[in-house]
């Protein structure tokens, strides 16, 4: 835990790099909305989305395998939302029937399968295609004709309606092409130009006086300490473990105990770190919410209007499509 | 800045004396050391200038003005400080953010503060830091990051508040030269607080504190040679004068001269 990179961001500088970022942030937001104005299994306005962030992500030239990090995360919802659509969508055509023949032939041999799955897991490579391939072996197991005592009367019927099938796979396209867009505005834009934008964004609320500075101020700060506050938790820890908390053993008693010996330390080190960081600001002159110049100055390019001319357009032309 | 304490007290409620009744003065354009075992009230000495406590009984004196609390924000506008923990006072995400601070928040406008930032980090060797993030420095690339932040607000006064304590003997080293080439360079008023005897090699002046009094005052020299004032205050003098002492003897004048100038001039 020695380095925490705080973001993803990834320098390649190409021209989503250059973007301004408060350009990127409204960006993101309006495909935000956009995705969700996609009428319901309209696979070619949300497909023409998709394409469109595919554009934008060969144009920053961060390679592949960071967006695929992003979805990795989500993969387990994405599967879960799927299958949910697909059991419990019941209306349109079926296009396939599943019975479930609960005899004992088949939840012996199935149990015996998931318990070797359980056995060997920690070993496996690519965990989930194999949580992924057991699943499906065990449902066509216990599907099979076998012959054998029958444990319930009723077999369970399972079918699977085209609706289910189609309203699943949009759920997923319309997640994925979510995904994609913000990951673009992680991985391209730093996560100081990321506060400074939305510092510049918020600036109207001024008017209705609150501070926007207070709070910019304290996101940057949050984001200089996160890392120094990961260090300081992994200092603890240690020294908790040499002094023979074990972490990772005992009971829900035992591991509140551990989680309390981590979070008492934790609060006294960072509101003395809160206390002496306050008095270093002040004696640099930092008086909360007063003017001050600013190094980073975000200037708007030729080119940041044409992209926001993009984005609005599109937007427009969805919502044009959806009234229409 | 001229900096006078006459009959100093200072303590907390219901507490004893922090301070007891001291006097001094720091001069314009100076470096003074201010040196004492852990406890002693060297901190105390910077907050009570710094005005983040005011004094019992007695008078501060800055520029020969009587300090109150009106006209302290007029002073402290003209000190900077460096505190010990390098990582409680790096405020921005990078280097070049934290220069900038103290810059942004005397709304300086932007090109002067890159020539400021380009200036100051240069003078402690870190110009080729300026968009690291803190994480990947050095507790002495850090403090000095620190120093430079405070130097760009080209206070009249800096304060060292033990800022060395923290850090490994290379960082100690760092920060030990950018405070001798402070020293030459610029015509600050410095006041270095800290516990490690060598420090006070190249100020002009020092004042030795223990249980909350000065137990002596003067040039370096002369503080160093006396090891029995030193041990008293829970101090120990620097090796190579332990060793002068051990050779003082006539044949071995000519060593003992080497080692004056080796010590002095370093």
């Amino acid at each position: 835990m020695n380095k925490i990179a705080f973001g993803q961001f990834v320098n390649t500088n190409s021209i989503i790099h250059k973007m301004d970022a408060r350009i990127k942030i409204i960006g993101t937001i309006l495909f935000m909305i956009t995705i969700f104005l996609v009428p319901t299994n309209n696979f070619y306005l949300l497909g023409a989305l998709l394409v469109f962030a595919l554009i934008l992500i060969l144009l920053t030239k961060v390679q592949l395998s960071k967006y695929l990090k992003s979805l990795k995360s989500i993969v387990f919802l994405l599967v879960f939302a799927f299958v949910f659509q697909v059991i419990f969508r019941n209306n349109g055509t079926v296009i396939y029937i599943h019975y479930f023949k609960f005899t004992w032939n088949n939840i012996v041999v199935a149990s015996f399968i998931a318990a070797i799955y359980l056995l060997i897991r920690k070993y496996l490579p690519m965990k989930f295609i194999f949580f992924v391939l057991t699943t499906v072996l065990i449902i066509y197991i216990l599907g099979l004709p076998m012959h054998g005592a029958i444990l319930n009367q009723n077999t369970i019927k399972l079918s699977i309606y085209e609706e289910g099938l189609i309203s699943g796979s949009f759920i997923i396209l319309r997640v994925l092409t979510l995904i994609l867009f913000t990951t673009i505005l992680t991985l391209t834009t730093k996560p100081t130009e990321l506060n400074n934008a939305i510092e510049s964004l918020l600036k109207p609320l001024e008017l209705l006086h609150i501070k926007t500075s207070v709070f910019a101020m304290m996101v940057s700060i949050a984001l200089r300490f996160i890392p120094t506050l990961f260090l300081e938790a992994d200092k603890i820890l240690k020294a908790q473990a040499s002094r023979g908390v074990d972490f990772n053993e005992g009971n829900l008693k035992a591991k509140v105990v551990q989680i309390i010996s981590l979070l008492v330390p934790m609060f006294v080190v960072s509101f003395k770190k809160a206390d002496e960081l306050a008095i270093a600001m002040e004696a640099r002159g930092y008086i909360p919410g007063e003017k001050r110049t600013k190094l980073n100055e975000m200037k708007l390019q030729f080119s940041d209007f044409i992209w926001l001319f993009i984005f609005v357009g599109i937007f427009t032309t969805y919502i044009l499509l959806r009234i229409l | 800045m001229k900096i006078e304490f006459r009959n100093v007290t200072f303590k907390y409620e219901d507490d004893c004396d922090l301070l007891t009744d001291i006097s001094f003065v720091i001069n314009s354009g100076e470096m003074t050391s201010i040196i004492g075992p852990n406890g002693s009230g060297k901190s105390t000495i910077t907050k009570l200038i710094m005005g983040i406590l005011t004094p019992l009984s007695g008078e501060i004196y800055i520029n020969n003005t009587l300090v109150t609390e009106d006209n302290i924000n007029d002073f402290r506008c003209q000190m900077g400080i460096i505190f010990q923990n390098p990582d409680n006072q790096f405020v921005g995400l990078t280097v070049k953010d934290d220069i900038a601070f103290g810059l942004e928040n005397k709304q300086i406008e932007r090109n002067e503060m890159i020539t400021l930032i380009d200036k100051y980090s240069k003078l402690v060797h870190m110009n080729n830091f300026l968009n690291h993030n803190p994480e990947n420095l050095s507790g002495g690339q850090k403090q000095r990051v620190a120093i430079a932040g405070v130097l760009a607000m080209e206070t009249e006064m800096v304060i060292f508040d033990e800022a060395t304590s923290m850090l490994d003997p290379i960082g100690v080293d760092e920060i030990n030269k950018t405070l001798k080439m402070l020293k030459k360079q610029a015509s600050k008023t410095i006041i270095s607080i800290t516990h490690n005897i060598e420090e006070i090699l190249y100020s002009d002046n020092v004042l030795v504190i223990n249980n909350g009094t000065i137990v002596a005052q003067g040039k370096p020299k002369d503080i160093l040679f006396n090891e029995s004032l030193l041990n008293e205050a829970g101090l120990d003098t620097i090796e190579t004068v332990k060793l002068i002492n051990k050779l003082s003897d006539s044949k071995y004048e000519s060593i003992v001269s080497d080692l004056w100038t080796l010590t002095f001039n370093m």
